[in-house]
């Protein structure tokens, strides 16, 4: 346990070391004052606006740091050198990747927290109606979200070479949002055959558009936060696919030759 | 432990944050340069143009991306005006300009049945088509359904009622539940900043900025409405929100003249008879109804009394009635302002 909560520390030591994240939150803020720089006939107080695009922008810049995070963790202890040393120590392979996910999960955790610092600060500064539950079972959600996605980069750069596993972490997390719509849309359309395809579609591929909480956040002057019994029920969502994800991972870790 | 004394951005990010960056310093002049195009006239009523835009390749590319992501950015408008709902878009414009409030407007979003003369005039023409067009938009708060889909239609068991506990949703059978105008604003912004020929965008916003009813507010739409007019030299439905606005502010002269410009435009455009198609639809002819309506209406606002005032309606009701063939509803107006004027001399 505390040689994964020690590898998880110099994980989130060296990521908030590098300025990666302070560089990701700065553009992302960047991106967001140019929006809002735009005039919009004068008015103030428009913070459904704001909350909808900042969210946007803060969501995908934590999901997009966190793959990156999290595929190029594996491949460079091979690439340096650093894992045979380490390994040569009396730490299990499996304890060493948990320590490298909590590490990662960490980091994603400072970069949301960042991002959630300023999107409070411009919330109250616009006076949007601000619901706590609400905005924290976010943050818990996208926790969640950015779980499943760390798992996945970590399985994806085990057999792929970083920027394929970077990029089809990507990929699989901006399809992600639209599949459950798409298959939902289609279903009526398609033969038998193609029901079953689509529904398998839907049971295989994580569908993170579950784990997004962001619209209900923007409309929190008519939505009340989520029941115990859903939240217990996406945590063990997340937790399936995140689980299956670091499991193959593992497999594929543990086959690697050294 | 993992040591790395010396560690580099990866190639990708950096390349990343410098894109970021330059797109970053280029969107103040991208957003004024679209603004500043001069655009040719409004999609709807000049097949012409649309023909001319249509024959460059290119021009059709980035006109499509440019009207897609407007239409997207008014899809929004739609779903913030339901408290995130996601109702099924509506693949009429037409009926997507009438979602929300204006269900209870003219396309204009002049509100029918007001208890003044001028807009209970105006809502002559929402009566004639009661039967038909406003009948539906009543109707079409029962049916539109959700885009998530209800329990009863759902194949994808636990995920589908997932769903519909993290997502806005509510029963499509239940009333639709309208909530704040203004919230939208933004996004009308950006819809005729994505495509400045979305002349719905140009009048709903600026209906939306009329609602707050302050001296600023008012200016704006009316800003708003000339840059709408700039980009789209012949939507006369742009010229008759402009009359409303300007009314409302006072300027009673200017909203006459922008009245007849709009009487001017719709007549240019209006087939013979109002004869209701793709070109010219039911909203179109409901806002050339206002529009001479309201132009008849504002001579008797301006006359110094009420007796020539209602002359002076009666005589330009004559001049746009001579234009406009088969439009009932000027004759029950004429109808009515003949009663009145009677009355008044009978005083």
């Amino acid at each position: 346990m505390r040689a994964a909560w020690l590898i998880a520390r110099s994980v989130l030591v060296e990521a908030v070391r590098r300025k990666e994240i302070y560089a990701i939150v700065l553009v992302s803020c960047l991106v967001i004052a140019g929006v809002m720089s735009i005039d919009f006939f004068g008015l103030r107080g428009l913070s459904k606006f704001y909350c909808e695009v900042s969210l946007a922008v803060m969501s995908t810049a934590a999901a997009l740091t966190t793959i990156v995070l999290a595929a190029r963790q594996l491949p460079r202890e091979f690439e340096a050198r650093t894992i045979y040393p380490l390994l040569a120590k009396p730490v299990s392979r499996a304890t060493f990747m948990a320590g490298k996910l909590l590490g990662v999960m960490l980091a994603a955790a400072f970069c949301f927290a960042l991002f959630m610092a300023v999107y409070i600060g411009g919330a109250v500064y616009m006076g949007s109606h601000l619901s706590l539950g609400l905005l924290l079972q976010f943050v818990y959600l996208q926790l969640l979200a950015l779980l499943i996605l760390a798992t996945l980069a970590f399985w994806l750069s085990l057999w792929l070479n970083l920027d394929a596993a970077i990029t089809l972490g990507a990929v699989l997390y901006f399809a992600a949002s639209i599949i459950m719509t798409s298959v939902s849309y289609l279903y009526d359309y398609v033969s038998n055959a193609g029901k079953v395809v689509l529904k398998t579609i839907l049971y295989v591929v994580p569908q993170l558009r579950l784990l997004d909480l962001s619209e209900k956040v923007v409309h929190s002057d008519v939505w009340k936060p989520l029941g115990i019994s859903t939240i217990a029920a996406l945590t063990i969502y997340a937790a399936v696919y995140a689980t299956l994800y670091f499991a193959l991972a593992y497999l594929s870790f543990r086959r690697k030759p050294l | 432990m993992t040591q790395h004394a010396q560690t580099t951005v990866p190639r990708i990010i950096r390349i990343a944050l410098c894109g970021a960056t330059l797109l970053f310093a280029f969107v103040p002049a991208v957003l004024d340069f679209a603004a500043r195009q001069d655009t040719p006239a409004a999609r709807l009523s000049d097949f012409a143009a649309q023909q001319r835009r249509n024959s460059s390749a290119i021009a059709t590319i980035l006109g499509e991306f440019r009207t897609n992501l407007s239409d997207m950015l008014f899809i929004k408008t739609e779903r913030y005006l339901h408290g995130g709902v996601a109702y099924m878009p509506h693949i009429d414009a037409d009926e997507l300009a009438a979602s929300g409030n204006i269900a209870h407007m003219t396309q204009t979003g002049e509100k029918a049945g007001q208890s003044d003369e001028t807009t209970t005039s105006v809502s002559i023409a929402a009566n004639d088509r009661k039967s038909s067009a406003t009948a539906e938009h009543d109707d079409h708060h029962e049916e539109v359904s959700t885009l998530i889909r209800t329990p009863e239609n759902d194949f994808r068991g636990v995920l589908g009622k997932l769903e519909r506990e993290v997502k806005p949703w509510r029963d499509p059978r239940l009333p639709h539940e309208h909530i704040g105008g203004v919230e939208l604003l933004p996004w009308y912004r950006l819809a005729t900043l994505a495509d400045p020929k979305n002349v719905r965008a140009y009048m709903i916003g600026a209906w939306w900025l009329k609602t707050l009813h302050t001296q600023q507010a008012l200016r704006e739409a009316v800003k708003f409405i000339e840059e709408g007019l700039h980009h789209n030299k012949t939507a006369f439905q742009l010229e008759l929100m402009r009359g409303y606005i300007l009314r409302e502010l006072g300027e009673k002269e200017e909203a006459a003249k922008a009245f007849d410009r709009a009487v001017e435009l719709a007549k240019q455009q209006r087939p013979a008879g109002g004869l209701i198609g793709r070109n010219w639809t039911i909203y179109n002819e409901e806002d050339a109804l206002a529009a001479c309506t309201m132009s008849a209406l504002m001579r008797r606002e301006l006359a110094a009394n009420d007796t020539d005032g209602i002359k002076a309606a009666l005589e330009r009701l004559a001049m746009v009635k001579q234009e406009f063939d088969n439009m009932p509803a000027l004759e029950r107006l004429e109808r009515s302002l003949r009663a009145q004027l009677e009355t008044a001399s009978q005083k």
